[in-house]
């Protein structure tokens, strides 16, 4: 199921957030949106999810448009991963996945779903702590957890579904920042899924994006692969800082370097 | 049911049973079936159904507010029917004297229901005025309400007389003392029903566990929810404070105490409340008639006294993996 935005603005309070947006995520892919603070990634991911809704153009998801699913019914076609969550109460990990499995279940949870939710823990690496209290883990360990959470909710996948990522690399270590997003390109590829993540860290993105889309004052002003558009005039536009652009010593991918000067 | 100030055996209280089920023919004494079936039994069960109401509501309460402190009187229902039946004994008491006994009783009741649920409703409105109600704005508009009907109830009080005072402490403190076959239906109806529609936004309130907007990620109509959640809570709180009037505590509690032992999953929380709350709540009232013979503590006096430093006790010894 391709995602794609159609001319979308949104004003809130008469500021104008998003100006104009036109923009297709695929299917199969790791899609990254890139952009300065307060660029509009995070406006333009929670009009793409469903979450607010743009005074301009469409959303669609496949060949429907976003308002034409309930909310119950776009809970079986994309899953999020927040920023941050706070939880109040603990609970223990399993259950906390079997939350991903809330818009699959009509009453109690069964053993399919947790058969899913344990395969998913492990695709995070996190299956011998399935009996933990969430709170008795470090934040890492969490923001695992919730990964396996969302895909959970996406469970096997046999419809086309989209996944959508806000920043998922923020409270992560070096190792688990990698080990993430090195995640969601591999079920994007495995499930056949729409993958979109905001990022701040551009050498993450050069590494695992497929595709990737600049932002800047709420206008995209470029899209494509790494290889194609990423270079020292863009990012001196987008971010304000002069660059190298490199390719990576080891691996087939580009490195940038920024400098303020 | 046979403890007491006046002491029943046992066999009695069954023969009583069997008597009133038509099992025994033969009739116990008379002031003994009075004290048992009209006084004692219709008291226990509206212990019982007080108690699981209001600890349902709590359960639902704290988690559609992700609060550990929330109770329901973050949603103006106890400011209100305080406020309702604060102005009720000072103004009303004169208009009603000379009305039977029970008129006088549940007229009180009716005002601090609607009191209760007519401020609960103003939250909510206040909460609703920009954008649809969010939670953190309801939290602070139940804390303003509660506060000026706290303040307004206070006039009043000022100008009353001393009888009046003592009605209100009364009042304020909460009894079972009054309950009657009529007052346990009254409350059995609206807490059935309010119960099983809160026990029915358990799997809404397990998503809400993660944030609103997780929730509404994984398909929850939080707003449908939301409203739910105070209309019912405020109704089960509501009925209980018409009835015994003020009991506090135990809607803070006994939800807690559930989650320490068997975690935050909503179904098997509010059941488990709706019984520890009877349990308790039956239990905390006996004391109640027995400690101070043959007069009675205020009940709400007890349930604080004794849960406090109890759940003090439970939080300190699972500091870790609590909170």
């Amino acid at each position: 199921m391709s995602i794609r935005a159609d001319k979308i603005s949104l004003q809130i309070k008469k500021q104008e957030i998003l100006k104009d947006i036109s923009w297709e995520a695929r299917s199969g892919q790791l899609s990254v949106i890139i952009g300065g603070n307060g660029a509009g990634k995070s406006s333009l991911l929670k009009v793409l999810t469903g979450q607010w809704k743009a005074q301009e153009g469409s959303v669609h998801y496949g060949n429907k448009t976003i308002d034409q699913y309930t909310q119950a019914e776009l809970a079986l076609k994309r899953a999020v991963l927040s920023q941050q969550i706070k939880l109040t109460f603990s609970m223990s990990v399993l259950d906390l996945v079997l939350l991903g499995r809330y818009p699959h279940v009509i009453h109690q949870v069964g053993r399919k779903d947790k058969e899913i939710a344990m395969n998913m823990l492990e695709k995070v690496g996190m299956q011998d702590f399935a009996k933990r209290e969430i709170f008795s883990l470090s934040g890492g360990q969490q923001q695992r957890v919730h990964m396996a959470r969302v895909l959970a909710q996406i469970g096997d996948s046999s419809k086309a579904q989209a996944l959508f990522l806000d920043e998922p690399t923020n409270s992560l270590d070096i190792h688990y920042q990698h080990s993430l997003l090195d995640m969601a390109k591999q079920v994007a590829q495995e499930m056949k899924l729409t993958v979109i993540a905001v990022l701040h860290d551009m050498n993450l993105a050069a590494r695992y994006a497929d595709y990737i889309a600049v932002m800047k004052q709420g206008q995209l002003i470029q899209a494509g692969t790494p290889e194609k558009i990423l270079n020292a005039t863009l990012i001196k536009e987008a971010f304000g800082v002069e660059s190298v652009i490199l390719e990576h010593p080891v691996l087939n991918c580009l490195q940038v370097i920024t400098y303020y000067s | 049911m046979g403890i007491g100030t006046y002491s029943v055996r046992v066999v009695d209280v069954l023969h009583v049973f069997a008597h009133k089920l038509g099992i025994s023919s033969e009739a116990p004494e008379s002031n003994i079936v009075y004290l048992i079936w009209n006084i004692r039994f219709p008291r226990i069960l509206m212990g019982i159904f007080v108690g699981c109401a209001l600890a349902i509501s709590g359960a639902a309460v704290q988690g559609l507010f992700r609060n550990p402190l929330a109770d329901p009187s973050l949603i103006g229902v106890t400011g209100g029917a305080m406020l309702a039946a604060v102005i009720f004994i000072v103004i009303g008491g004169s208009l009603l004297a000379g009305a039977p006994v029970m008129v006088q009783y549940f007229a009180l009741g009716i005002f601090a229901f609607l009191g209760g649920l007519a401020s609960t409703f103003l939250v909510y409105r206040l909460a609703s005025l920009n954008q649809g109600a969010q939670t953190s704005t309801l939290l602070l508009a139940g804390v303003a309400i509660t506060s000026i009907t706290g303040a307004v109830a206070g006039f009043f009080i000022y100008f009353s007389t001393e009888e009046q005072l003592r009605d209100i402490t009364f009042w304020t403190m909460g009894s079972l003392s009054g309950s009657n076959w009529m007052s346990v239906l009254v409350v059995a109806f609206p807490v059935l029903f309010s119960s099983v529609i809160l026990y029915k936004q358990a799997r809404g309130l397990d998503a809400l566990l993660l944030g609103e907007e997780e929730a509404e990620f994984l398909g929850i109509e939080v707003r449908k929810l939301r409203s739910r959640v105070i209309i019912h809570g405020a109704v089960l709180v509501g009925v209980c404070i018409a009835m015994v009037g003020m009991i506090g505590f135990l809607g803070l509690v006994i939800p807690h105490l559930v989650r320490l032992y068997k975690g935050a999953k909503h179904h098997f929380l509010i059941i488990a409340s709706g019984f520890l709350g009877a349990i308790v709540l039956v239990l905390a009232d006996l004391l109640a008639r027995i400690v101070v013979q043959p007069a009675e503590l205020p009940i709400g006096i007890l349930t604080a006294l004794i849960g406090g430093p109890f759940f003090f006790y439970l939080l300190l010894k699972s500091k870790h993996q609590y909170l």
